[in-house]
């Protein structure tokens, strides 16, 4: 007698993964409590800014919930920073493969310190993750 | 916590799993949890058999103690085993 669960959309909580998951998908340089522009050109105080990449830099801004924002252009991302790993998407596209990384680098992070052994199996569609412990 | 639990992350950054108390979700959203299986003893042929509870249909039911069929139930409904694609309507591999 299972039971299946499902979290559909996975809020940011970690820093440090957010950090990792766009480290890992093309962003050089991160930076702490700095600056980031918005679509209107409208500069926002951030608690991480990833950049490197292109023109177009991501950021995590923490809100009232305690939890993290994603902030950024995602159309100059898209049709800017000409990133190999954002070829093809959509805005939403890039938003979702951020959060997608960030996710998996939580559970890892989360479960590795708390002595699990955590095996990542990702082969570009579908994104695994086997904890095990002895 | 048993001895193996695998996660899938979802293409929009959301978790689907087979349900394990020491994989608490709940910590990175509201999560949704729906019954998966029953596993029941069958009096008349003395065996444990495990039943979609979607399908409603008796997928094995020849097993000698619960113990083997809450394994095999297990292993049945991970990502990557046979009834996967019946809990997330996607693939099975």
């Amino acid at each position: 007698m299972s039971h299946f669960t499902k979290l559909e959309s996975a809020n940011i909580v970690s820093a440090k993964a957010f950090e990792a998951a766009v480290r890992e998908l093309g962003f050089t340089n991160i930076k702490h409590n700095s600056t980031t522009t918005d679509y209107y050109g409208k500069t926002i105080e951030a608690d991480v800014v990833a950049s490197g990449a292109g023109k177009y830099d991501v950021a995590l801004k923490k809100n009232g919930e305690g939890k993290y924002d994603m902030l950024a252009d995602w159309w100059g991302i898209r049709t800017h920073n000409n990133m190999k790993e954002f070829a093809g998407l959509d805005d939403r596209g890039i938003q979702n493969k951020i959060l997608r990384h960030t996710t998996k680098h939580t559970i890892v992070d989360k479960y590795r310190r708390e002595g699990y052994r955590a095996s990542v199996q990702d082969d570009g569609k579908q994104l695994r993750i086997q904890l095990s412990k002895a | 916590m048993s001895k193996q639990v695998t996660l899938e992350i979802t293409e929009a950054g959301g978790i689907q799993m087979l349900h394990d108390d020491a994989v608490n979700l709940a910590e990175l959203g509201k999560i949704e949890v729906q019954r998966a299986s029953h596993v029941e003893f069958d009096n008349a042929k003395g065996k444990w058999f495990v039943q979609s509870a979607k399908t409603l249909v008796v997928l094995r039911d020849d097993f000698d103690t619960r113990e083997i069929a809450l394994e095999w139930e297990k292993e049945h409904y991970s990502p990557g085993g046979a009834g996967w694609a019946e809990l997330t309507g996607g693939n099975k591999a």
